[in-house]
């Protein structure tokens, strides 16, 4: 069997073929024409078109059990015809129910003509919130029965030529790749190939089967079962000699930019216009010769795939029918044009160290495991393609992001943390991979050099760009260190260092999760290197038949120029590259086919520094404005002149609301202030009314802030009432507080009052931040080192380097600590490596770092010294930041 | 099959004939090795693409024509042939016959005369591996 890695070495015997005479290559299509496999009438009357999920229907022609879930569904006003709309089967039918992906574009009628075709498409699948719960697809709970597991089977398409009397055989590569993202491990497969025959091994990694000879087309499915039971198919397509259609091929390429791949092509032949339909499946594929033997040089080296050049899907909006030259030009793209088309709903996944209980929770999250959950369960993208993740390890608090498409998701989640971009290559196999310019001396030792470029493998002129000057003076890389479940620790660096290079912007990114600040400091170096990098374009045109790069995954190249060969004496020797663009130049009347490869030469980065941003000066921190019982600014003070609402709603009357804002921003249970207010004259309504007097407060509740809070309506600084408080979630997902008041009578108020309970409560976040000292402790130091501190801040000891045995059993132990002597210890936790750092509440204006194990217990200490470093630490407890307040239903005075 | 040693054309591989067993004379031809050359950048030249073929006719009679078009039957045509290398060898290929755009008809309707015929061969596969 052959493994599922298009990414290869060109054996000796091919590399001959290469640098030979008589390349001649014939460019043909195949265009995925899907059966019908289920008619229908929709039997039922519609009062609109919004949020349809299901159509009722009678009329039904077909193998019912032969429609699967993933089908593409055309809805036409005549049979076969999809002028109404395309849909998707969201789950297997019932006699009398078809289900489709919630739709509110398609104005569905009774009679409508339901035609379901042999052929899947790239979709979104919807989340729904509905009753304070999330489904994905409209209505799957999450559970035990919801795996994360991607199955990789192979290129999305094949195609296979025959000598016209034999059967042809076929095996794909290995779905040994396959791999499941909730913990759980991949067990068996299973293949189906319907319409095959001289099956084999159909339930291990090296399946293989035959197609007779004959214009066909067939499916084959891969069933990939986790060892909780858990199934799931993927689907492939297979053309066995397909016609041939006279064409015309106006580009190929894919670009690192786009993120993929596309073709462009103009038909002459007399194509029924219904065969070129939006999100038609078309393949470009060669019948190759070298040296007049038939024979592909591709990249999987299997037959059916060596002979692939492009795969993707037509793009509806590019079909141009000329009455006069019958001539139909369309565009096909690859998955990530239509990533970059699909609309996706915002989402948030919050990490969790216990097993998740809704689709919003990932334990031990990583961004492997946010995709694999994003790709599985808001796209069909793992029903009919390979999609490969980044392999990192690292684990993330939250990663969120607000409505757009589905690139835009893929993005957020994987390049804005990890610097990995989500490309498509040729065989339109996803490939989600941290930049190979960012990725470390070990990762970079995996990746294949495909070959040598010497001057009889290119034509005769190359362009080298060269920048010499830098366009970046520094780099500024923020972001932390992996969660460990509880605290997020931030981490920055600088390169090249605190002073930036002479020519440049200074950038600054963030956001991003690394190891620890080691790596943050590599990878700041790596990126400056790349962003200066020497040369800045460098085309690569190759004078043969070779389609052995592409854009992913992540391979090498290498260059040769001689310096005596150019005027500017630049020259190298096997100087390695990334392809970033690879284009097929196509000559159909001479048979030609060469490709252009844009490159760019890796570079290697040296280290930034550690570096500590100053902290964050809170204004407008008032905790007192003094006088009055209400205590809000006098408005010619500190505020400009502020015109407060008239409510003049009566009590008895509709609903209202005004928004609002509360003086304080911010309430801290640890350092206040502890309360906010809202000014606003104003009734709140008696209950038993329709329309209740709320607060509608969105921010963010810290720690165990929503359990230790009040709201009341207050007047002449007393408080008249006392509000329920709630939580709520809306449609989107998004959570927001209520306090709804009911009085037994109208009561007015002068405004609205939050007060959050005195304490940081149980669940507190620590952040360490700068150094404010540093040392070394001996083992048996029994008066240690003065640091100077603030009574009531928090602080870490972190030791850096170096053990002691406690107890004098004569053997080092393997983690080490130190701490402020005598002070109580808030929290603990190992950093890195066997060493701890300790968080204190400092009680004093300077507290002694030691390395005792308990009080004065310092004689029987071997071992050491420790070193050790005091940081100042954020502790963030119980806390509310508040944002927009909406008052609710209020009546005037 | 047997090595050609003259000028054939047909359909099909196996069923090809010499041109005067098809009452097609023997043309003027011409052989190009590449159909496109490309200047390498150690200053030599690679031929890539397949080779290329012409027949050239002074002129066909009407019943040489038919004869002609019976197998080369639309303006372009996959077809089989023999012809002249640039080594002096008859070499059988298939490939893509092009049949001229325009020609000219001299002489009454009873002994017409196709002037200046040429056929192009394009895409050509060497049939002798």
């Amino acid at each position: 069997m052959t493994s599922n890695i298009p990414v290869r070495v060109p054996s000796a015997g091919e590399l001959t073929k290469l640098r030979g005479n008589k390349q001649l290559t014939k460019l043909k299509l195949a265009i995925w024409q899907p059966a019908t496999i289920y008619t229908a009438r929709v039997n039922q009357t519609f009062t609109g078109s919004d949020g349809i999920a299901q159509l009722t229907y009678d009329g039904g022609s077909g193998t019912l059990a032969n429609v699967t879930q993933g089908m593409t569904i055309f809805i036409g006003s005549s049979s076969g015809a999809f002028d109404k709309g395309i849909c998707r089967v969201r789950k297997t039918p019932t006699s009398t129910i078809l289900y489709i992906n919630e739709t509110s574009e398609i104005a569905f009628a009774d009679n409508d003509y339901i035609t379901i075709v042999d052929s899947f498409s790239l979709w979104q699948r919807d989340s729904r919130l509905a009753g304070g719960t999330v489904f994905m697809d409209y209505d799957i709970q999450y559970g035990t029965g919801t795996p994360t597991l991607i199955p990789r089977v192979g290129p999305t398409a094949s195609v296979l030529v025959s000598d016209g009397t034999s059967n042809v055989s076929f095996a794909p590569p290995s779905p040994a790749l396959s791999a499941s993202y909730d913990g759980a491990s991949v067990a068996s497969y299973s293949f189906t190939a319907s319409g095959a025959t001289n099956t084999s091994g159909m339930t291990t990694t090296g399946p293989s089967w035959e197609y007779p000879a004959g214009e066909a087309q067939y499916r084959w499915q891969c069933a990939v079962t986790d060892d909780e039971n858990r199934s799931v198919s993927t689907e492939r397509f297979v053309f066995v000699d397909p016609p041939d259609i006279p064409f015309r091929l106006l580009s190929c390429f894919g670009s690192f930019d786009d993120g993929g791949w596309q073709f462009d092509v103009a038909i002459y032949a007399d194509i029924a216009q219904t065969a070129i339909y939006d999100r038609a499946l078309v393949v470009l594929y060669a019948d190759d010769y070298y040296q007049d033997v038939s024979g592909s040089i591709g990249r999987l080296d299997l037959a059916g795939y060596k002979n692939v050049v492009a795969i993707g899907w037509v793009d509806g909006e590019t079909i141009f029918i000329n009455s006069e030259t019958n001539e139909v030009t369309f565009s096909v793209y690859g998955a990530a044009h239509w990533f970059d088309k699909l609309r996706a709903l915002p989402f948030e996944l919050t990490h969790t160290t216990a097993a998740p209980t809704t689709w919003k929770e990932i334990q031990d999250m990583t961004v492997d495991k946010a995709l694999a959950q994003l790709l599985q369960w808001t796209t069909t993208a793992t029903r009919i393609m390979d999609c490969f993740l980044t392999g990192d390890t690292n684990e993330i608090n939250i990663i969120a992001q607000p409505a757009g498409t589905i690139k835009d998701q893929l993005k957020a989640i994987a390049t804005d943390k990890l610097f990995a971009h989500p490309l498509v290559n040729s065989y339109n196999q996803l490939y989600i991979e941290i930049d190979p310019q960012i990725a470390d001396s070990t990762a970079r030792s995996g990746f294949t050099t495909v070959m040598a470029i010497g001057e009889t493998d290119r034509a005769e002129e190359i362009t080298l760009e060269r920048r010499n000057v830098t366009q970046t003076s520094m780099i500024e890389l923020g972001g932390s260190e992996t969660y460990n479940g509880s605290a997020e620790v931030l981490v920055y660096s600088r390169a090249p260092g605190n002073i930036g290079k002479q020519y440049g912007y200074i950038e600054a990114p963030n956001g991003y999760v690394f190891a620890d600040q080691d790596e943050c400091n590599r990878v700041a170096g790596a990126l400056l290197a790349v962003q200066n990098y020497e040369y800045e374009h460098v085309d690569i045109p190759l004078a043969q038949n070779n389609r052995m790069f592409d854009i992913a995954p992540r391979m090498y190249g290498t260059l040769t120029i001689t310096a005596a060969d150019n005027a500017r004496g630049i020259g190298f020797t096997n100087r390695k590259f990334y392809p970033r663009r690879v284009a097929y130049n196509y000559d159909p009347d001479a048979g030609t086919m060469t490709t252009s490869l844009f490159v760019e030469f890796e570079t290697t980065g040296v280290d930034g520094v550690t570096y500590y941003p100053p902290s964050p000066v809170v204004l407008n921190n008032v905790s007192s404005y003094g006088g009055s019982p209400i205590s809000f600014p006098g408005i010619d003070d500190w505020f400009p002149p502020v015109v407060f609402p008239t409510v003049t709603e009566p009590c008895n009357g509709i609903g209202n609301s005004y928004g609002s804002a509360w003086d304080e921003p911010q309430l801290d249970g640890g350092i206040g202030p502890l309360t906010s207010r809202i000014y606003l004259p104003c009734k709140i309504r008696a209950t038993g009314g329709s329309y209740p007097t709320s607060l509608e407060m969105h921010g963010t509740w810290w720690g165990d802030a929503a359990t230790n809070y009040n709201v009341y309506g207050i007047k002449d600084g007393v408080r008249v009432v006392t509000a329920t408080v709630t939580t709520i979630s809306n449609y989107l997902g998004t959570s927001y507080n209520t306090a709804t008041f009911a009085p037994v009578s109208d009561t007015e108020v002068d405004g609205f009052e939050i007060v959050l309970t005195s304490g940081l409560g149980a669940s507190v976040t620590y952040t360490p931040l700068n150094v404010i000292a540093s040392g070394s402790a001996a083992a048996t130091d029994s008066t240690g080192t003065p640091v100077s501190v603030v009574s009531g801040q928090y602080y870490c000891v972190d030791a850096t380097a170096g053990s002691f045995d406690p107890d004098g059993a004569g053997v080092l132990p393997s983690v080490s600590a130190c701490n402020f002597y005598n002070i109580a210890q808030a929290h603990t936790e190992q950093y890195s490596g066997a060493l701890y750092r300790i968080f204190h509440l400092a009680t004093g204006s300077s507290h002694n770092v030691t390395v005792a194990d308990s009080p004065g217990n310092f004689a029987d200490n071997t071992g050491g010294p420790v070193s050790w470093v005091v940081r100042n630490v954020d502790a963030k407890g119980r806390r509310i930041d508040l944002g927009q307040v909406t008052v609710r239903n209020v009546c005037a005075i | 099959m047997t090595a050609p040693t003259d000028y054939e054309l047909g359909s099909t591989l196996g069923g090809v004939q010499t041109l005067t067993t098809l009452n097609i004379p023997n043309p003027e031809s011409e052989f190009i090795d590449y159909s496109s050359m490309v200047k390498l950048a150690d200053g030599s030249v690679r031929g890539l693409g397949s080779p290329s073929a012409t027949w050239h006719y002074g002129f066909l009679s009407q019943a040489q024509w038919d004869a002609l078009v019976a197998i080369c039957t639309g303006l372009t045509t996959s077809i089989y042939f023999s012809t002249l290398n640039n080594s002096g060898d008859f070499k059988r290929f298939s490939g893509i016959a092009k049949l001229p755009e325009r020609y000219v008809l001299r002489g009454p309707t009873t002994n017409l005369r196709y002037i200046d015929v040429t056929v192009t061969f394009t895409l050509l596969v060497d049939q002798s591996t």
